[in-house]
């Protein structure tokens, strides 16, 4: 099992982020973490990748508990810039390479020279949408059991959409399992094989994406406009 | 792990430290050069030599502090804004990202100590030594080793005087200064730290609740410093020696280190269980 | 040939179905090698677990077989393929009749609208090939 969560809870001045979080993730899936704004989507990626601390319950990948050991193991993507705009992007994967045992820096380069993005310009020179597609490939670029992609699509045009989808799927491994979390469903859904659907901080479904198109007979962002109405 | 953030540590803050050490190197040269003029020999000079003093006494505290600054600046942009998603999901322990800026921190602040430290020296010498030379006086260099090479109280000079008055030698003296400058620069160092992580605490307005904290933290120590210099000062109300300010001299600087070793230890275990919290990042 | 999934329905039903009409269309021959489930999953832009499941009902039906190392190939019985092929064509007939009897046609009407259509679409090629100087 690589991702287990046990009555997760988080509490911000008595507002619940999250309530009893109880999931279980094993290898080779691509799951879909579905909710509105606020319902805790952000709150419970933070907490696997250890930027968060709960207010009660536990976590653990692969039976470690969230400290460096799970963090060796996770490839996480913040859903907004956090690299140094500094720094030259052939520094960045060095630094990545040093860290991260698991960092494959031939993979980047590949990526990076398919997209003609020259590693030894500064991350700051590129258009936003280059650097969204440089974060990505370097949390893409890890041979992680467990990716934490928080919001990859959001923003970004419906080509350098489909360029990340394509690189999640050529990325996939089936001893890894990746984590995203997003709003933009019916771009993605067909790359997912289980979703979660999140509600006010509660697990409202977690199930396999082809099972719930066959019980409701609607796709996964039809099914989520009827569950989340406003 | 900790070599390899110590490494880009290091990497990350060479570039600024090494602007500000290199304008302080030349700063200190021109300075040499000044000196080595006659310049300041006519009366109407003076005005001018004291703004210069000024000028150069004021740059150094700059310096000072600007190194400071910048590594407290450091500190929180890399850990506490975009940056510190990046390094908190690295497969370290806080207290090795604590450490590695705490190293390198230490290091570029003594180095800087030390610089101004000689920048000092250097000028001083630099004047002394065109002062002795245009006045014509031989034997400068004699004397002044006579009067500075003997440490033993019993001898009859400069130094045996400086015993007699303060209850031990420059040299004895120098070497508590270095000592304080050695603790107290770890203190600094610290106390900014402990400001910003304290500030992480608050809900918002982190930075401003940073300064706060740091101001706060600073009288804190203040406080204690001269509390724990009261000790010598009562120490003599309650013996009865004869001369009271050579024990009171001696002691005086022996507090002051203790004081900021006591602090400095506070302040670290402050700074360790702050960082182990885990924060909450924006 | 694109493919092109609808969200409403499960996916692998939808990968089934287009293997399916590539293998009778000819697409596929019989005895050909489908490429890899990854390559595959990726060509569609879907889940590789949704491929696998499509690929092993296949499988189960017998219409693709897999070789340990090798990987899976197309079956080599015709008359299976012939026999789906008919299935789905009756589908598609019966589907066709229901509709044309939802809007009030009746079956000899249905047959000579059927016959019409053939009919010009043939003379449309003829002139089409004339044009071309065929």
């Amino acid at each position: 099992m690589i991702l287990e969560c046990k009555d997760l809870t988080k509490t911000y001045h008595g507002f619940p982020a999250l309530s009893d979080i109880s999931l279980q993730i094993d290898e080779g899936h691509i799951i879909g973490l579905l909710g509105p704004n606020g319902s805790g989507k952000t709150t419970l990626i933070k907490l696997i990748a250890g930027l968060l601390s709960p207010s009660s319950g536990t976590i653990s990948i692969e039976g470690n508990p969230v400290g460096p050991a799970s963090k060796s193991l996770i490839s996480y993507l913040p859903d907004h810039f956090y690299l140094d705009g500094h720094r030259k992007v052939k520094d960045i994967i060095g630094f990545f390479h040093d860290f991260y045992r698991d960092f494959e820096p031939l993979r980047a380069y590949d990526m990076l020279g398919k997209l003609n993005i020259d590693p030894n310009q500064k991350l700051k020179t590129f258009s936003k949408g280059t650097k969204e597609k440089v974060h990505l490939i370097l949390a893409m670029s890890r041979r992680a059991k467990l990716y934490l992609l928080d919001e990859p699509i959001a923003g970004v045009d419906p080509a350098a959409r489909d360029y990340i989808l394509q690189t999640i799927l050529s990325n996939y491994d089936e001893n890894a399992s990746i984590l995203i979390s997003t709003h933009l469903i019916s771009d993605i859904e067909n790359i997912l094989d289980q979703v979660v659907f999140l509600h006010k901080g509660r697990i409202h479904t977690h199930a396999c994406v082809d099972e719930l198109r066959q019980e409701t007979h609607k796709s996964i962002d039809d099914l989520f406009r009827e569950v989340f109405k406003c | 792990m900790l070599r390899k953030l110590l490494k880009y540590e290091w990497r990350a803050t060479c570039k600024v430290m090494v602007i500000m050490d290199s304008a302080l190197i030349l700063l200190t040269l021109a300075g040499c050069c000044i000196l080595h003029t006659d310049i300041f020999n006519h009366t109407d000079a003076v005005p001018m030599a004291v703004l210069m003093v000024t000028l150069y006494a004021l740059s150094l505290t700059a310096l000072g502090i600007a190194t400071l600054f910048y590594l407290y600046f450091r500190f929180y942009r890399n850990l506490f804004t975009q940056e510190g998603y990046l390094m908190h999901t690295l497969p370290v322990t806080p207290l090795q990202l604590l450490h590695s800026k705490l190293i390198v921190g230490y290091i570029w602040t003594l180095l800087n100590a030390s610089l101004i430290m000689v920048s000092i020296l250097c000028l001083a010498f630099v004047a002394g030594y065109h002062f002795a030379v245009t006045h014509g006086m031989d034997g400068i260099w004699d004397r002044m080793i006579k009067e500075l090479a003997l440490e033993s109280p019993a001898a009859e000079n400069g130094i045996n005087a400086f015993y007699k008055i303060f209850g031990y030698t420059p040299l004895e003296f120098f070497r508590q200064l270095i000592w304080l400058q050695l603790i107290g620069s770890f203190v600094s160092l610290l106390t900014g730290y402990v400001s910003i992580l304290l500030g992480q605490l608050i809900e918002k307005y982190k930075l401003m609740a940073s300064v706060g904290f740091y101001i706060a933290l600073y009288i804190i120590n203040q406080i204690f410093c001269s509390i724990l210099m009261l000790v010598p000062g009562l120490q003599i109300l309650v013996q009865d020696t004869g001369n009271f300010l050579y024990s009171y001299y001696r002691d005086m600087m022996g507090y002051a280190i203790l004081s900021q070793f006591l602090v400095g230890i506070v302040f670290y275990i402050a700074a360790v269980f702050l960082m182990r919290r885990r924060v909450n990042l924006d | 040939m694109p493919w092109n999934l609808n969200s409403d329905r499960p996916i692998f039903i939808q990968i089934i179905e287009k293997i399916q009409v590539d293998i009778i269309s000819g697409l596929y021959m019989p005895g050909d090698k489908l490429p890899s489930v990854r390559e595959l999953a990726q060509e569609a832009s879907v889940n590789p677990n949704t491929m696998q499941k499509a690929l092993s009902e296949l499988e189960r039906t017998g219409l693709v077989y897999a070789q340990r190392t090798s990987g899976r190939f197309i079956t080599e019985d015709t008359t299976m393929i012939d026999e789906l092929k008919s299935k789905l064509a009756k589908e598609i007939v019966t589907e066709f009749l229901e509709n044309m009897q939802k809007l009030g046609f009746q079956k000899e009407e249905t047959i000579s609208l059927l016959e019409k259509t053939l009919a010009t679409e043939k003379s449309t090629k003829g002139e089409a090939d004339n044009d071309t100087g065929m």
